[in-house]
């Protein structure tokens, strides 16, 4: 009988151990969750990304002059498209890009291989807006000859015709005359000089 | 006779325990039971996103608003931090408060993270997310330019795994805080054409 009243209590002292301890894993567990908080953001933070679009776009025939003769920079200015000659060469660079970036372009020019090449000290190139035909800075005071112009940063063959950057998207038009200086003296054989116009582009 | 009178002492002995161990289980019961009430009546509080002007039993209590339309640049080319951090115009930063009330010696832990949209194509290492805070009326850095790093798990504050924790804030006092992001393309970053990366701001608190 003692005993058994002693194995009670102790059950009861195990039990009331095991009670207390699940009572404190629930007050923990309260305490816990005493505040919390959570907020989904509603609204949508995107970025897309896109390309540069960048074009050259060549708008005419290229220049064909014909019995070319030792020109002026004052008539060479204002060579025209006539019926015989196509004296000008029209084209444009654009771009399409968003935020601060910028690109950097830069237009130039590759000698082709003809037969007869005219010294390319005498070949006179001139550059212009191809909106109004004002001349782009680098040939608004002298008219310079393609020798002259500097060595292209992208072609090592290659000379530079105009460097250029858009900020933002845009459209850039150009107008190419190109006229024999005259300071040539013409020879008894036919001569020929041809260049062909690329442009190179990377952002920055 | 003797061992009647120890037997009896045995007996009150035993039941005096019994009666400790009951009595000790009545007392921690109503203990747990006052903590219970008191934190159902915090938690309640503490939950709701409402603009009650009375607080009654309540600590803390937050809030996040979104103050600005978010986030919107199309055709994003590889930018520089110099460039990214200043980006200010329209669509090109996103703005959001944090309001917290605390009271009575109260300390409140919150946390910002950035939740990516599961169809965001661009990948996460071709994004940096910059962030700051306003101070004195203006805002200044709180979080470099840094590509998006996810968590491999939930936080204890609970941010889901796979989002990037922004910031984590200990307060004690009430306040308003706030905050500008600004998310741009890795100037390292060579993307495909046409992907897109959206993330929506989340706020987690809890008392500290």
């Amino acid at each position: 009988m003692e005993k058994k009243e002693k194995s009670n209590n102790k059950i009861k002292l195990i039990f009331s151990y095991i009670f207390t301890f699940f009572l404190f894993i629930l007050v923990i567990g309260s305490t816990y969750a005493l505040f919390s908080y959570t907020k989904e953001g509603k609204i949508e933070n995107t970025i897309s990304t896109g390309s540069i679009t960048f074009s050259y776009t060549e708008s005419s025939n290229g220049i064909s002059l014909q019995n070319a003769m030792p020109t002026s920079d004052e008539v060479g200015k204002k060579l025209d498209i006539t019926q015989s000659n196509n004296s000008y060469f029209d084209f444009n660079v654009s771009s399409s890009i968003v935020g601060t970036n910028k690109i950097n372009y830069e237009i130039y020019a590759v000698k082709q291989v003809v037969e007869n090449e005219i010294d390319e000290k005498y070949v006179k190139i001139y550059l212009t807006d191809g909106l109004t035909d004002k001349p782009i800075s680098g040939y608004d005071v002298d008219v310079p000859t393609y020798y002259s112009l500097k060595d292209s940063l992208t072609e090592k063959n290659g000379k530079t015709l105009y460097y250029g950057t858009f900020n933002n998207s845009g459209i850039q038009y150009f107008r190419l005359r190109m006229w024999i200086s005259d300071k040539y003296n013409i020879k008894n054989v036919s001569e020929n000089f041809k260049i062909k116009i690329n442009v190179y582009a990377n952002d920055d | 006779m003797m061992k009647n009178d120890e037997l009896k002492d045995e007996e009150t002995i035993d039941e005096n325990t019994s009666k400790k161990i009951l009595l000790s289980i009545i007392l921690i019961t109503i203990l747990v039971i006052s903590v219970i009430s008191l934190s159902f009546a915090t938690f309640q509080k503490g939950n709701f996103n409402d603009n009650s002007n009375s607080i009654s039993t309540g600590n803390i209590s937050m809030n996040y608003t979104e103050d600005t339309n978010g986030i919107s640049i199309t055709n994003a080319m590889p930018t520089s931090d110099e460039v990214g951090k200043s980006l200010k115009g329209v669509g090109e930063y996103f703005d959001f408060t944090i309001n917290s009330t605390i009271v009575n010696n109260a300390k409140l832990t919150y946390q910002i993270a950035a939740v990516k949209d599961a169809k965001s194509t661009v990948p996460d290492s071709d994004i940096k997310i910059y962030l700051e805070q306003q101070k004195s009326g203006t805002y200044e850095s709180v979080m470099d330019p840094t590509p998006f790093t996810p968590i491999s798990e939930t936080s204890d504050m609970g941010a889901p795994k796979g989002s990037m924790i922004l910031r984590t804030v200990n307060k004690n006092s009430s306040g308003s805080d706030n905050y500008r992001l600004r998310m741009w393309i890795n100037e390292k970053a060579s993307p495909s054409q046409g992907l897109t990366y959206t993330v929506k701001v989340n706020v987690y608190g809890k008392a500290s």
